[in-house]
Parts: structure tokens; C-alpha cells; sequence
């Protein structure tokens, strides 16, 4: 029994010592001589340092770094500079990363901006900035390139006055190269009724007004607006999830009106029994059915758009038909009974029953 | 060895101007060696990928206040400012403009005041000496000397000097002075620099602040120029430039040559004073000379029954 616990006693010993060692050791050098070096002959005396020689901060560590940072180096004046910084650090997956900022740091941690950069602007060092140089340079090297709000008070409120409003992200910028979207998305699902599920994702966004986060809420920012031209964005969302994405929407859709046997077809307004021609072509679908998801059945009488339309001045032309001479004087109701435009025209108010529209035209049709 | 008086002194006077420029540099890169400056002057380096222009102009604002100069005309939100490229006048001493960068995102804001020259063009253009290089490494202007002659103005390469037409009766020569009186004889760095939120301007002694400037291009050189702007140009400027983009494009002349504007006038200027006090003499003397020849034969030929001797055979 001593013997084992000499034995144990001697092995803590020889781990400890061998821990204590692997710490007062220096990390081992891997790295190619430019990865520290500008020259590719370093002396003693010119060593040639690169500025930022150390590990890289990695976005696996993300949620190890706070959420939001208080900078209060100038609190007589101003509030202290709220940094939201977990949403800055995804962010800069859009571009280099963590080092973006954290273009120094020691093993072991992360460095304090204040550590390298002093409060003192009358510091010797004339190759790093003072610590008021330093986060003007990495705040506004963003602001500038991205948002555009480079006004003093995005960051810095006055005591006592609100914060304004964030000018928001643009949609180009020199550091990223915008949105990159599909025309649709196919999926394969394991539903019996139907395998194949498809999401026309540019009319989603573009024509149906769908603002992105309200279905991409939980990916980073660098999933939609990748550095490079080359991204797959998919929402890693559990089923359940998925499908409350697009019930918010389509609740009342039925499981065989989206999962079919083959791809579906992209919609066209014409399905509706109202193509669209013309003027009405180029509009937003939110301009006729109302601003939420949910849209309305637009009125047919053309006055509910058109307030100030008036019928003596209309050209039936722009209808898509030339009234010949003797429809053109007559009113609309004649053809068009209660002024519903949206059913098809009737002939019986003046004529037998062997005339009708479109066998028999009022007129010409325009090309 | 037959030679007309004409030759003779077509030569005579060629011989004079070389030796009155012979004792001067004649040589323009010789001229720059020659410079001898304060090897500790002080100058600025301007990081221009660093600037951000709108919504800032603090270094405007700092230099108006410093100099007691009237408020800016457009506040530093008001974007308008950058539509037309703007130059300093008597009333502002330093102007930041905009200029396309590579992105049209991204345009690049490049301050402008006066470049404090080693060899300043408009010392050497003042008939009254009212500029001088200090050893702090400003251009100084000494307004009680100044006669309002407005050379300098003419001179200068960066067209820097301003005129207080304004002024009936005192206008005075107006340009960036470095805060010379106010903080670079303390050795502190002036308003404009101070006061940048971005430190785009690096405040030093101007040796340091090229090696800088070389350790910069060499650590970034996917980013700035191979070019440090004013380093070499008209002979070295105290105020010194980095760019990302070749510096024409930013407003830059980049014709004017690595020559000190002054040595291009130096030597002709120079042996002015000596052709005046030479060609004088000489010519008087041969005057004097021929005349006093021209006297004797007529003293000669005056006489009833004269001789065959020449007149220099008279002595």
C-alpha cells in the first residue's frame, strides 16, 4: 500500500512538472517565416515584424465573447458607447473574421485594445495609433464602406439625448458582394403524397414583398451576403420549424398543394382569371392586394384604384379592345353588369342570344 | 590668331557668365544633396486611405479655430461641400476633398494645405524675403515685410498662397502655417492633426516618418502605392502622403519633378549680380581703351608732318 501511494505520489509529481513545463514554454513555432517576417533576411536589429503575428481569434469562439461592450473612456461628455458586439462579430464573417478587430493577440486571450494602443495621444510610437486613433479606424472603416453613417452620434450620444436611428445595412458595398438568391429551391421530402417541394425564392422576395429575416432569422449574416460570389445558404431549421416558416403564410394550404410528385410550376396571374397586361404587369403584388402576407382580393371596379378615374375621359383602348362606333357611346354598365370587370362581358342587355363575347367582338382588338 | 572685336567679345561675355555660374551648384541633383535642412524638422504624414471625409472635416474646423478664421461655410454633415473640388482661400487654410476611389462606395477624401516644401518655391520667388524654411520644418510668413507683390502665389506648385483681396488696407498672404507659433515650437503636433478622430495624420520628425511610411507600403503593399508623395517631390516636402490608388487621381501634381523649385532659377539668378558688375567694367575698359586709341591717331594725324609709327608703338 505505501508503495502505491509513492508510486501515485511520484506520477502527480512527474504530471504536474510536466504541465508546469509545457506552460513556461513557449508555443511551437509552425508557421513559414513570412508569417512573422516582411524580409526575407530578419536580423537582430531589423527584425522586420509583421504588426499581427499572432493566433487568430476563430467565429467558433463567438459565444464565448460578451454580447455587448460598454466603452466609457469619455464619460464626462458623452453616454458610454454601447458596442453591440456579438452582432459586430457576426458580421465580420462577412469579411476577415474575428481578426478584423482583433488584429493582435497574445496567447492565451483576448488583448485589450488599450494594451497596444495608450489613452495618450502624445505617445513616441509613431507606427500604431493612439487608442482614440484605433477605434475611429476599426468603427468608421465599417461605417464608412457599409452603412454610410459615419455621424459622430451613431456611436457617441450626448448625455441625455436618444440615440438615432441606424441607417441600416446597404445592399452593396465594397467589402461584400451583395445578395446571392436562387430563382427557387427544390426540395426532396419523405412525405408519401408527394416528394418534391418548391420554393420560388426570387418571387418570394422580389414579388411577393417577403422580407428576408422573417424567414432566414436564425443564420449568420455571412450566410446571405457571402464574401465571395459562391454561397449555399440553407436554413438549418428542425422539420417543425420549417413548416411554420411557410404556414405564417400558407395555413390554410393543404400538405398535397405543396409536396407534388414533380417540380411545381412558378405562378402566373393568369390563373387567377385576370392576366395581367400592361400597366398592371409591372406592379408589386402589394401594390392591388394590400401590404401584409396575407393578400386580398382587390375590388374590380377599377375606381377603387383609380380614384380619380373618369369614364368620359377613359380610352377603352388601354383595355386591350378599340370600341368600334357603335359601343363607344354607350355605358359601361350595358356590357359590364354592377361594373364587375373582372367577369367576362355580357352582350344579352342589346343583343339575342346568338351574339356573344368573345365569338363577337364590340370592336378591335389591340395587339 | 585673327579675331574680330565682335568675336572677341561674344566670347568675352560667354566667359563672364561661365564664371559667375561656375561657383555655383549648376547641377540640379546636386542641388538637392546640397540641402541642408534641420535633419530633425518636423513634418506630417497623411494616411489618405484613412480619411473619411463626410460627416467629419474636424481637422476644417480645428485650423479655423486655431487660426480665428470664420466658420466653414457648410457644416460637416452637409455632403454638398465635396461636389466641386475646393482650394484653400483666406479664410480656410486646409480643405478636404473628394475624389473617386477604386469603388464607387468608396471615394477617397484627401486633405489639402500647404505642403511646408524644403525648398519652397515661394521663398525663392519673395523679392523681400518674407517666407523661410524654419527648423521646424515650416514655410514661416512674416506679413510686415510683405509687399503684396503675389509672386509666391505664382510660384507655388500646389497652389497653396491665398490673397486677402478682401482687405483694403492690410491684406496679407494666407496658407497653413503648421501652428508653427502656437504648437510646432513646443514640438506639438498642429490643430488639424490633433483633432482627426482617425489619426490619418502622423505627426513626427520627417525622417522617422518616412521610414514609416516605407514600413507601411512594405507591410500593405496589396493596398497603398510603392509611392510616398512628397518624399522626392520639388526637392521633399514636410508634409507627406500615402495613397492607395496612383496619386494623379487624387488631385495630385505628379509632373512637377524631384528638382527644388528654386535651384531651376538659381543659377541664372545667381550670376545676375556678377554679369551686372563684370560687363560694366569690361566694357568701360575696352571703351576707354579704344577711345584713348581713337585719340592718339587723331593726335597723329593732326601733326603737319607726321611719322609712319603705329599708335601703340608710341610708348
Amino acid at each position: 500500500m505505501q508503495l502505491f501511494s509513492l508510486i501515485a505520489a511520484l506520477l502527480a509529481l512527474l504530471l504536474y512538472s510536466d504541465n508546469s513545463l509545457a506552460k513556461a514554454q513557449p508555443s511551437k513555432v509552425t508557421n513559414g517565416c513570412t508569417e512573422c517576417h516582411v524580409c526575407s533576411t530578419p536580423t537582430l536589429e531589423d527584425p522586420c515584424l509583421r504588426g499581427c503575428p499572432r493566433p487568430r481569434v476563430t467565429p467558433q469562439e463567438l459565444k464565448l465573447g460578451p454580447d455587448r461592450i460598454l466603452i466609457n473612456e469619455i464619460e464626462a461628455e458623452y453616454e458610454p458607447v454601447d458596442f453591440s458586439h456579438r452582432l459586430h462579430a457576426e458580421m465580420t464573417a462577412m469579411d476577415r473574421g474575428c481578426q478584423d478587430c482583433h488584429h493582435f493577440q497574445e496567447i492565451g486571450g483576448i488583448t485589450a485594445c488599450k494594451n497596444c494602443h495608450p489613452p495618450d495621444a502624445a505617445d513616441d510610437n509613431l507606427e500604431q495609433p493612439s487608442l482614440k486613433g484605433a477605434y475611429h479606424r476599426q468603427c468608421l472603416g465599417c461605417h464608412q464602406d457599409w452603412s454610410h453613417d459615419t455621424a459622430c452620434e451613431i456611436c457617441h450620444v450626448k448625455k441625455g439625448e436618444t440615440p438615432p436611428a441606424h441607417a441600416g445595412m446597404p445592399k452593396s458595398g465594397s467589402r461584400f458582394k451583395g445578395l446571392v438568391q436562387p430563382e427557387k429551391k427544390v426540395w426532396n421530402s419523405t412525405y408519401g403524397g408527394g416528394t418534391v417541394v418548391t420554393l420560388f425564392h426570387r418571387n418570394h422576395t422580389d414579388k411577393y414583398g417577403i422580407d428576408c429575416a422573417s424567414c432566414h432569422h436564425a443564420e449568420g449574416c455571412a450566410s446571405c451576403h457571402a464574401k465571395s460570389d459562391q454561397t449555399t445558404t440553407e436554413i438549418r431549421h428542425s422539420e417543425e420549424a420549417l413548416h411554420g416558416i411557410c404556414n405564417s403564410c400558407h395555413a390554410e394550404m393543404s400538405c398535397d398543394q405543396c409536396h407534388l410528385k414533380t417540380e411545381a410550376k412558378a405562378f402566373s396571374h393568369d390563373r387567377t382569371g385576370w392576366p395581367l397586361k400592361g400597366y398592371h404587369e409591372r406592379l408589386s403584388c402589394k401594390r392591388c392586394h394590400g401590404n401584409s402576407h396575407h393578400f386580398t382580393k382587390p375590388s374590380p371596379d377599377c375606381n377603387s384604384c383609380h380614384k380619380s378615374w373618369d369614364m368620359k375621359s377613359f380610352n377603352h383602348k388601354l383595355a386591350g379592345l378599340s370600341l368600334n362606333e357603335e359601343h363607344v357611346e354607350i355605358s359601361c354598365e350595358e356590357c359590364h353588369p354592377n361594373r364587375n370587370f373582372a367577369l367576362t362581358p355580357t352582350c344579352s342587355g342589346c343583343h339575342d342570344a346568338d351574339i356573344s363575347y368573345p365569338a363577337a367582338l364590340p370592336g378591335t382588338k389591340m395587339k | 590668331m585673327n579675331i574680330s572685336r565682335k568675336d572677341f567679345l561674344k566670347l568675352a561675355g560667354l566667359a563672364a557668365v561661365r564664371v559667375g555660374a561656375g561657383a555655383l551648384p549648376n547641377d540640379a541633383s546636386a542641388a538637392v544633396e546640397e540641402f541642408e535642412g534641420n535633419p530633425d524638422r518636423f513634418g506630417i504624414l497623411v494616411d489618405t486611405t484613412q480619411c473619411i471625409g463626410q460627416n467629419c472635416r474636424r481637422c476644417e474646423l480645428a485650423c479655423a479655430k486655431e487660426h480665428n478664421l470664420p466658420a466653414l461655410d457648410k457644416a460637416p454633415e452637409d455632403a454638398t461641400v465635396f461636389d466641386q473640388p475646393r482650394r484653400t482661400h483666406p479664410g480656410q487654410f486646409t480643405v478636404v476633398n473628394r475624389f473617386p476611389g477604386s469603388n464607387p462606395d468608396s471615394p477617397v477624401y484627401v486633405k489639402k494645405q500647404c505642403m511646408h516644401c524644403d525648398e519652397p518655391a515661394c521663398a525663392s520667388a519673395c523679392l523681400v524675403g518674407a517666407f523661410t524654411k524654419t527648423d521646424q520644418g515650416a514655410v514661416a510668413y512674416d506679413a510686415s515685410v510683405c509687399i503684396g507683390c503675389r509672386y509666391c502665389m505664382i510660384a507655388c506648385p500646389f497652389d497653396i498662397p491665398t490673397y486677402e483681396y478682401a482687405s483694403a488696407l492690410h491684406p496679407r498672404v494666407r496658407k497653413c502655417t503648421f501652428c508653427l507659433e502656437t504648437r510646432l515650437k513646443e514640438g506639438k503636433p498642429p490643430a488639424c492633426t490633433e483633432a482627426c478622430p482617425r489619426e490619418v495624420m502622423t505627426f513626427g520628425k520627417r525622417e522617422d516618418l518616412i521610414k514609416v511610411a516605407r514600413q507601411k507600403i512594405a507591410r500593405h503593399h496589396e493596398k497603398y502605392v510603392d509611392h510616398i508623395y512628397g518624399e522626392h517631390e520639388v526637392g521633399g516636402t514636410s508634409w507627406m502622403y500615402l495613397a492607395a490608388q496612383p496619386f494623379d487621381t487624387l488631385g495630385f501634381r505628379t509632373d512637377l519633378g524631384k528638382t527644388p523649385y528654386p535651384s531651376l532659377t538659381r543659377n541664372y539668378l545667381s550670376a545676375a549680380p556678377l554679369v551686372m558688375a563684370i560687363w560694366p567694367a569690361f566694357f568701360l575698359s575696352i571703351y576707354l581703351f579704344t577711345k584713348r586709341k581713337d585719340e592718339l591717331a587723331a593726335k597723329q594725324n593732326g601733326k603737319p608732318h607726321g611719322n609712319n609709327k603705329e599708335p601703340g608703338e608710341e610708348h
